[in-house]
């Protein structure tokens, strides 16, 4: 039992809660959130793993740091795809059933 | 972990707890509205988390970008969808037998993080980092691994971002009804937007020895415009002006690298000018930043496209 335990632990039951609600949820919208939190897992994990050692190191800290842009960027362009989605043909859920 | 006071674990546990539980929140809150709450207060918790795990820098990024930001963009896109009048459909479509199927994967991957966690050696490039740092020409050593030793990635992320706003912009359809904001709201954009700006600076100027950055001072700029966009509902950005400003920072990165050929290698600035030189990619890429994360925050172009009338 490190002192970094309750940091492995959220990033593990982080990643894990996103992964359950991508699969499980129908709205786009809530999938979006849902890989944010699966991201937001991984860098739990590799700013922990960055802070053992004598000081912190940052090559973890620059690689967090370029993943969040990413994250961003990539959540952004997906919430304009899922808006155009929306306006030209009513579609907000991946369902094949539902009713639009 | 010298350098780092970790005695106090019980707030270590208690931050824990409180960033499982917004995640929670996040991901199977029956209100869409929630969820995303949940997820912008999980990005400022995180932010403190950072802190208290001595990664300064990402803190800042995570309030400003993964929660400032991202939050804006997370509640536009919620309104358009409120806008026409649909529910929030929180229905899950695996059936509840399913669900607990998947909870084992996810049990799994918990506690193989738990384990890695503790198994993995603690190598690292810290020490090396900071011994070569007098040839990178900043003093701060997330600055050197992101500018200097790791370019090349950095150069990448510029284009990540470039390539998502030019298909924003493709994409996407605004439209914009300029309205002058109420008393109260104006006043305080009046107050706020100016130090978001006097805020950019600061960080973009301190990256070079202490947190920040082009990345924190482009968010920051980016801020600052789209609470003028949501202000004002307006957006007096045309073409030439937008396509200038999101290249700008790729292409001033991708030259000096490539002039670099010339004096050593690919983007590897010599010791005495690396400073300078260092400086101007990060204006440059604090221009293009801001400019992509406001016309992805917009949603679109706001010039008419050919053939359309601008309603």
């Amino acid at each position: 039992m490190s002192a970094l335990t309750p940091y492995w632990l959220a990033a593990g039951i982080v990643f894990a809660i996103g992964f359950v609600a991508l699969i499980a949820s129908a709205h786009g919208l809530r999938k979006v959130l849902a890989v944010s939190l699966m991201t937001n897992g991984a860098f739990i994990f590799l700013v922990a793993t960055g802070t053992r050692g004598e000081s912190p190191d940052p090559l973890t800290h620059a690689l967090v740091l370029t993943g969040i842009v990413i994250s961003v960027s990539a959540t952004a362009l997906a919430l304009v795809l899922m808006r155009r989605l929306h306006e030209a043909w009513g579609v907000r859920t991946l369902d094949e059933d539902s009713e639009q | 972990m010298a350098g780092i006071e970790l005695g106090a674990a019980a707030f270590d546990w208690l931050l824990a707890t409180m960033i499982v539980v917004l995640a929670a929140l996040a991901a199977f809150a029956r209100v869409l509205l929630t969820a995303i709450a949940g997820l912008i207060a999980l990005g400022l918790v995180l932010a403190i988390a950072w802190a208290r795990l001595g990664a300064v820098d990402v803190a800042i990024a995570e309030a400003v970008l993964g929660s400032g930001v991202l939050g804006g963009m997370l509640l536009k896109a919620w309104s358009g969808f409120a806008a026409s009048a649909v529910d929030d459909d929180a229905s899950m479509h695996v059936a509840p037998g399913a669900l607990v199927l998947l909870a084992l994967p996810a049990v799994l991957i918990a506690i193989g993080t738990v384990y890695a966690g503790h198994s993995a050696d603690a190598l690292g490039i810290g020490d090396a980092a900071r011994a070569a740092i007098g040839a990178t020409g900043v003093s701060h050593p997330v600055t050197a691994v992101l500018l200097d030793y790791r370019a090349l990635d950095t150069l990448m992320e510029l284009a990540v971002l470039l390539v998502a706003a030019l298909a924003a912009l493709s994409i996407g359809r605004i439209r914009l009804r300029a309205r002058a904001p109420e008393p109260a709201l104006e006043a305080l954009l009046r107050l706020v937007v100016p130090l978001l700006i006097l805020v950019a600076g600061v960080l973009l100027w301190r990256g070079a020895h202490a947190p920040g950055g082009a990345f924190h001072a482009g968010a920051a700029l980016a801020a600052a415009a789209i609470l003028v966009l949501l202000g004002w509902q307006q957006l007096a950005i045309g073409r030439a002006l937008a396509f200038a400003g999101l290249a700008l920072g790729v292409t001033v990165f991708s030259v000096l690298g490539a002039l670099m050929l010339a004096l050593g290698g690919l983007l590897d600035w010599p010791a005495e000018h690396a400073g300078s030189l260092i400086l101007v990619v990060e204006i440059a890429a604090t221009i293009s930043i801001a400019f992509a994360l406001l016309l992805l925050f917009a949603g679109g172009a706001p010039w008419p496209r050919a053939g359309e009338d601008q309603r």
